[in-house]
């Protein structure tokens, strides 16, 4: 409305533009290369359990077994995304990984009761998630366009220092930036974004798989010695079964780690809600409110992959903002795409050669092809947020609730000397513009309330 | 990260007398790059002479490398990229804003090939342009200098940095001189002139029945059993070291903790190894931050 106004184009306003669409089949080439992309783009995080392992002092076969149970685990998730059935997976191309927001609790819990407590808990946040979902089909009316718009935009915001620490190739703080890896990630991402905005065909459709390729290349060529990366790869085994160092039933819980995990999950349930609601704007683009019910699927589904990953042993797994951000860019949205590349991700924690050859992707080509996918993720958000005319109010719920988020992002050292209960909505930007969206939509609206009420108390 | 489990490269070293050190045992890229550049300069030097050496540290001001050439046996500063009033001058008995004795020290760490190969000093020391102290950490390679006595080139990096093989060093130091000299070397160990104090990690000792010798928490006179001391998630760290030390010589643990700073629990990572304080079986430990993740604040 307001874009047409201003004679811009709503990039996902017009159907037609969608390559193929949510429940086309695409040819079979075609399927197997966009769902690889996807796969790739998965693979990539499963450095996360690769530094869980090294956090706790494990050791390589640990490491390998750790990932490849967390890749089955991602497998799975993606395929049930994809499906829609009885209520339950959301019928949507939003793939699982293992993202970060678990890590640091996982490893507290391992810290303090080694796997079975590290299981136990992750199993009860994925029942968390599973509870919450029947509950979102009731609240459509605290998520008006605005308020999802700022949601979706922080999905992408919330993993930008992530992203941007793969780009630099700086994973720890106070490291520094080799101009090695600033040019390869530069070079990475202007050939990605180019092969999407002038590539035709085959190029503009698999622009991620060639940047990454190319990226990939020229890292090597560029830094010799990172070729000894790859000098131990033959001593891995081609084709394995994940073996994990515990009892199949020894799960433990404790009461302590109930409210950490509580809110985590209630914050993954956000991002994934996110994830979720990004993915159905850029697959139906024609519905002017959101559909519940297969937000509701798809929350579910998550949670039931969440618990799997406790039962398993695998490190937690939640929906990837990158992927979806990559549905957008090539606007192949079909959940085929992600049911063939969950596959692929399944068959890949049987072969750890190549999952851990693609988890050695270095940084910088990983933090590009992000940085892509995540554009569209944002950009996803803020188009939502102008599908609608602002009026005063709707701009305050907007602007404030992004200044603050944005606040827990740039300064969040102010935030560590809040009471522990609020600490946690402030602990990323996702959590804070959520709430302080809903909340101030809710207090900006109170006139209408007030309003409504007085008129239906006069009739 | 996966680099560190499937690799395994050796980077050796041409000088005579030094063991090989291994590059991947080492976590930032601000180390390495540090290690590789004062092995390059140690070739140049030897092999093309000064001038190439300096134009090869112009390549390198990028990253704020400077090198430093020392004739060894009256510390003659044959070359300071740095500040260049230090060229010509004997600093033999030159300390850092601790007293530390940064020539002894250099000598030391060139001389122990077998716990500290790069030849890592730390000290305390203001920049050129600047007066407040700031630790700098040093690594060093020996050189045959043009008159054919010999000499040694360093350089080094400012700051604060969580490389966990500093404490490692430390720790293997603290073993041999426990080893060679018996309770007499505790009080150097203790000394903020030694080798053992550097940014906020010193050198702990206790027994296995968890008598402190000396305290983690530096304190002297230290009641606590250190085997009932859980951190802020009920992790025993100083009785899941012991167990681990009677079964090897090694070991690596955790130990966290809050911060008023930080919405996260923060870490430290502790390295110890079991020796013999006199007829006694000790353990010898230090422990530094570990390395934080970039986005993870």
């Amino acid at each position: 409305m307001l874009l047409k106004q201003h004679g811009l184009n709503n990039y996902f306003m017009e159907k037609n533009e969608i390559l193929y669409s949510q429940n086309q089949v695409p040819p079979i080439g075609k399927l197997i290369f966009l769902s690889l992309q996807q796969a790739v783009l998965i693979l990539t995080t499963s450095i996360l359990p690769a530094i869980f392992i090294k956090e706790i002092s494990g050791d390589i076969a640990l490491s390998i077994s750790f990932v490849s149970v967390t890749l089955i685990v991602s497998g799975i998730g993606s395929i049930l995304q994809g499906f829609k059935i009885k209520g339950f997976g959301s019928g949507y191309l939003c793939p699982n990984v293992c993202g970060p927001s678990y890590f640091s609790l996982s490893l507290q819990a391992f810290w303090m009761g080694g796997f079975p407590l590290m299981r136990g808990m992750v199993i009860f946040a994925g029942i968390i998630e599973m509870a919450l979902a029947p509950m979102v089909k009731y609240l459509r009316n605290l998520f008006p366009p605005v308020v999802v718009g700022v949601v979706v935009a922080n999905v992408g915001i919330s993993i930008i220092p992530l992203i941007f620490a793969n780009f630099c190739g700086s994973p720890y703080s106070s490291d520094i930036m080799l101009w090695q890896d600033v040019a390869t990630a530069s070079f990475t991402l202007m050939l990605i974004t180019s092969l999407n905005i002038w590539g035709k065909g085959n190029f503009k459709l698999f622009c991620l798989l060639i940047g990454i390729s190319v990226g990939w290349l020229m890292y090597i060529l560029i830094i010799p010695s990172e070729n000894l990366n790859y000098v131990g790869l033959p001593g891995i085994p081609l084709l394995a079964i994940p073996k994990m160092p515990f009892n199949f039933f020894e799960l433990h819980f404790s009461w302590g780690l109930m409210f950490p995990f509580l809110i985590i999950s209630l914050c993954g349930s956000l991002k994934t809600f996110g994830n979720l609601v990004a993915a159905q704007k850029i697959t139906t683009p024609e519905l002017t409110e959101i559909d519940m019910k297969p937000i509701a699927g798809g929350l579910w589904a998550d949670g039931f992959t969440t618990s799997l990953s406790g039962l398993m042993g695998a490190m937690a797994v939640d929906t990837s903002s990158g992927n979806v951000g990559l549905a957008a860019a090539t606007k192949a949205v079909s959940r085929w795409i992600g049911i063939v590349a969950g596959i692929m991700v399944l068959f890949a924690g049987f072969f750890p050669r190549i999952s851990l050859l693609i988890s050695i992707i270095p940084p910088p080509v990983v933090g590009a092809a992000l940085t892509f996918a995540i554009v569209f993720m944002v950009i996803t958000g803020f188009q939502e947020i102008f599908s609608v005319k602002l009026d005063q109010k709707k701009i305050a719920v907007v602007g404030l609730s992004m200044i603050f988020s944005l606040c827990t992002q740039f300064v969040p050292e102010l935030f560590a000397y809040l009471p522990k209960s609020l600490q946690i909505i402030f602990s990323n930007s996702l959590t804070s513009s959520t709430v302080l969206a809903i909340l101030l939509y809710q207090f900006f609206h109170l006139d209408n309330a007030y309003a409504l009420i007085s008129k239906k108390i006069r009739l | 990260m996966a680099t560190c489990f499937i690799s395994s490269c050796t980077h050796s070293k041409d000088n005579p007398g030094q063991r090989d050190s291994d590059i991947n045992n080492y976590d930032y890229k601000r180390t390495k790059l540090l290690l590789k550049t004062v092995q390059k300069g140690a070739e140049i030097f030897e092999n093309e002479g000064l001038e190439a050496l300096k134009a090869y540290e112009k390549t390198q001001r990028f990253h704020d490398i400077y090198f430093y050439i020392y004739r060894k046996s009256d510390a003659l500063c044959i070359y300071h990229g740095e500040d260049s009033t230090k060229i010509n001058l004997m600093v033999k008995d030159q300390i850092d804003f601790l007293g530390k004795p940064i020539q002894k020290l250099i000598s030391e760490a060139l001389s122990d090939t077998i716990n500290n190969p790069d030849a890592w000093v730390h000290f305390n020391w203001p920049r050129p342009d600047n007066i407040f102290p700031t630790w700098k950490t040093a690594c060093h390679r020996k050189v045959m200098l043009k008159d054919g006595s010999e000499g040694f080139i360093g350089a080094g990096m400012y700051g604060y940095i969580s490389e966990k093989e500093f404490i490692k060093i430390s720790v293997k130091k603290a073993c041999s001189l426990m080893t060679l000299k018996g309770d007499s070397s505790l009080q150097y160990i203790q000394s903020p002139q030694s080798a053992f104090m550097f940014f906020d990690c010193f050198i702990f000792v206790y027994d296995f029945n968890g008598n402190s010798i000396i305290d983690p928490s530096y304190k002297k006179d230290s009641k606590l059993n250190l085997l009932l001391f859980k951190d802020v998630t009920n992790h025993f760290p100083f009785r899941s070291i012991a167990e681990q030390l009677k079964i090897t010589d090694e070991t690596w643990n955790m130990l966290q903790f809050t911060s008023p700073e930080s919405m996260n629990i923060r870490k430290k990572v502790i390295y110890c190894r079991k020796t013999k304080l006199g007829n006694k079986d000790v353990i010898v430990g230090s422990m530094i931050d570990a390395p934080q993740a970039t986005w993870f604040k």
